[in-house]
């Protein structure tokens, strides 16, 4: 039963973090929030690849163990996060750039610029 | 009211549909896929590196890794271009004439500083330089020895950040580490065994220098990510730094 629950909570975070996304007034809580959908995904990734009662896929020891957990989805994992930190500096970079042109960071303020 | 109660409901859809996909999936901590066994099986034997995850991020699968290195260069380029400042100050006394406090900096920072810094960057270019052996690798090292330039910032003053991270330094780098990759792939390709393929000598599994050119592709990604980072730090601090002087300076003559 406990099965499930790792997934849910992949279910749950994805959904509260795109509420975030779509219905924030604030470019920056914006921004945070596409950062936890990212953590989301990271979190599917590891509950895909989980073995139970396996050793991390690193072949040293001698001799090495049989039931590994896999390390795929931790390869397609770990290049991620590091991007991701990069895009969301561009995100914010873009934010700022926004505020010093504009003088705001309200979503609500810049709809109501562009229907201007 | 009525867009919040929208958002919601899309969400919810979304959230609906996610969760009926994720509980397809195979059960939780079952067995590994046929692909990851042949991984962990042809690893060590293949690419003589014990460190699977690594083999698969650098070896098998290193066009992927290429092109997600390239997606960092390129957010960190744009960062560089969104922030461009036209005026350019970077004097730090000129901003203390202005009446900004200048607090001294006491011992027990100084010293706390120290051992962490000294710490956190040996760890990174340990786990540099063992990525092919065990857990770690040029991405995850190359994070942690950015974030030990942003200590030094944190602990010192941004006259010691500029000092140890020059910028003709930091941008020489990673261009350079991205370019490498790309070097690196070309010599395969050109010695005939493929682009990005293993030219070099792939030692012994489980010395250090081990895995032929996946651990030049190592070292090569720990530089361009490391000086990514150092990049985004500097430009970040120009952002808040010289955009307060030259707003200060408008406001004072205007």
């Amino acid at each position: 039963m406990m099965a499930w629950l790792p997934f849910a909570i992949v279910g749950w975070i994805a959904a509260v973090a795109l509420y975030g996304i779509v219905a924030s007034r604030n470019l920056v809580n914006m921004v945070a929030c596409l950062t936890v959908l990212q953590s989301a995904t990271y979190l599917l990734f590891a509950s895909i690849g989980y073995v139970r009662d396996a050793a991390p896929p690193i072949l040293y020891a001698q001799p090495p163990p049989e039931r590994t957990v896999d390390p795929l989805v931790q390869a397609l994992c770990l290049t991620d996060i590091v991007v991701g930190a990069g895009v969301t500096a561009m995100l914010l970079a873009m934010v700022l750039q926004i505020h010093r042109r504009t003088d705001t960071i309200s979503t609500r303020a810049l709809r109501e610029r562009r229907r201007r | 009211m009525t867009r919040h109660l929208a958002c919601l409901g899309v969400v919810g859809a979304f959230g609906t549909v996610l969760l009926i996909a994720l509980l397809r999936l195979p059960a939780f901590g079952t067995a590994l896929g046929p692909l990851a066994q042949f991984y962990v099986a042809h690893a060590v034997l293949d690419l003589h590196v014990t460190n699977v995850i690594s083999a698969i991020s650098y070896g098998y699968r290193g066009f992927d890794t290429m092109l997600e290195e390239f997606i960092f260069f390129a957010s960190i380029t744009s960062v560089s271009i969104i922030l461009r400042n036209t005026l350019e100050t970077n004097d730090e006394d000129e901003a203390a004439a202005r009446g900004r406090p200048v607090v001294e900096r006491s011992d027990a920072i100084n010293l706390v500083g120290l051992i962490w810094i000294g710490l956190t960057v040996v760890l990174a270019l340990s786990l540099i330089v063992h990525g092919q052996l065990t857990a770690g690798g040029g991405f995850q090292g190359g994070a942690i020895l950015g974030t030990a330039l942003l200590t030094v910032f944190l602990v010192t003053s941004r006259k010691t950040f500029e000092r140890i991270s020059p910028d003709v330094l930091v941008k020489v780098a990673d261009s350079a580490g991205a370019g490498s990759f790309v070097v690196l792939g070309f010599i395969g390709a050109v010695a005939g065994v493929g682009f990005l393929g293993n030219f070099l000598p792939l030692g012994e599994a489980g010395s250090l220098l081990s895995g032929g050119v996946l651990w030049l592709i190592n070292l090569a990604v720990a530089i361009e990510v490391s000086a990514g980072y150092a990049l985004l730090f500097k430009e970040y601090l120009r952002e808040v730094f010289d955009a307060e002087s030259s707003d200060e300076a408008a406001s004072a003559e205007g």
